[in-house]
């Protein structure tokens, strides 16, 4: 499965959001469901998905699914 | 004289309770408290036990303080005993995005300086352990749903302490990394149905109520 496709899909499994809502509008409280615990659970999600381990620093920059894709870029995380 | 006193945590507002009998005393889910352990310290008191619910920072952020100031015994489910070693998995690591995600409460919360944080148990079962402290019996059973490491503890047969496997009008977070809808419907739930009407409940956040 490529990378884009696996962001995407944890994001809308997470968020209970279609296809069509993933894009540069979509941020933290942006829908209901990105709320605290939507935000731990995104988090959480990406680290195990992608294997990697993230840094407080861009924890804390982890902000809206474009951010997200930025974030992981700096893993070498390809899209 | 048994009495139970609960302390709010400036983590989510999470419920530490101390439990005195005589000069003895047990803690659930303790946070760093310096005034209050002070005076048991000063008085004498030993700590027996110190329990713990389940594996989130909020509810375990004072057990290694405790450690360093009283001898005493940290128990928990195996699988939580396991994952407080963890600080991804006790979600201190996370805890300064939560607080980002609480700006009304930041101040309040002072989250801000939670660092990775890990500790451990010294006495772990499965599914259920029985001890007895002062004379009164303390049955943990474990409760998987909030998280894999969820436990609730009986004590003298009519107070449940459910940490966040059942709380007043909110429903049970499954959702986290390590939550379980499944697990609890089929494990925890049918086990808190089988509770007594109008056992006392202390649960992991918010006030007490009964059942």
């Amino acid at each position: 499965m490529d990378n884009l496709k696996k962001y995407n899909e944890i994001f809308m499994e997470i968020l209970k959001i279609d296809e069509n809502q993933l894009n540069e509008d979509l941020k933290i409280r942006s829908v209901s469901t990105w709320d605290s615990i939507g935000h731990m659970s995104l988090i959480t999600a990406i680290e195990d998905k992608f294997d990697i381990f993230l840094e407080t620093e861009d924890i804390l920059g982890f902000s809206s699914y474009i951010k997200g894709i930025e974030m992981l870029k700096k893993y070498e995380v390809d899209f | 004289m048994m009495r139970i006193n609960r302390f709010s945590s400036h983590l989510l507002y999470s419920n530490m309770y101390i439990i005195e009998n005589e000069k003895s005393i047990i803690v659930i889910d303790p946070f760093e408290d310096e005034d209050t352990f002070k005076d048991y310290l000063d008085n004498n008191f030993s700590l027996d036990y110190i329990f713990l619910t389940h594996e989130h920072y909020d509810h375990i952020s004072g057990v290694n303080f405790l450690k360093k100031k009283f001898e005493t015994k940290v128990v928990c489910s195996s699988t939580c005993g396991e994952l407080i070693k963890d600080p991804s998995a006790n979600f201190s690591k996370y805890f300064e995005a939560l607080a980002m995600m609480i700006p009304q409460d930041k101040a309040a919360l002072k989250v801000e300086d939670v660092k990775p944080y890990a500790t451990s148990a010294d006495l772990v079962f499965n599914k259920k352990l029985i001890l007895n402290w002062e004379g009164m019996d303390i049955i943990m059973y474990e409760t998987p749903g909030h998280s894999q490491g969820s436990c609730c503890l009986i004590l003298n047969n009519d107070c449940l302490f459910s940490g966040d496997s059942l709380l007043k009008d909110y429903p049970v977070v499954t959702k986290l990394k390590g939550g379980s809808k499944r697990s609890y419907e089929s494990i925890s739930k049918p086990f808190l149905e089988s509770l007594p009407k109008g056992m006392k409940i202390y649960p992991g956040h918010f006030e007490e109520f009964e059942l």
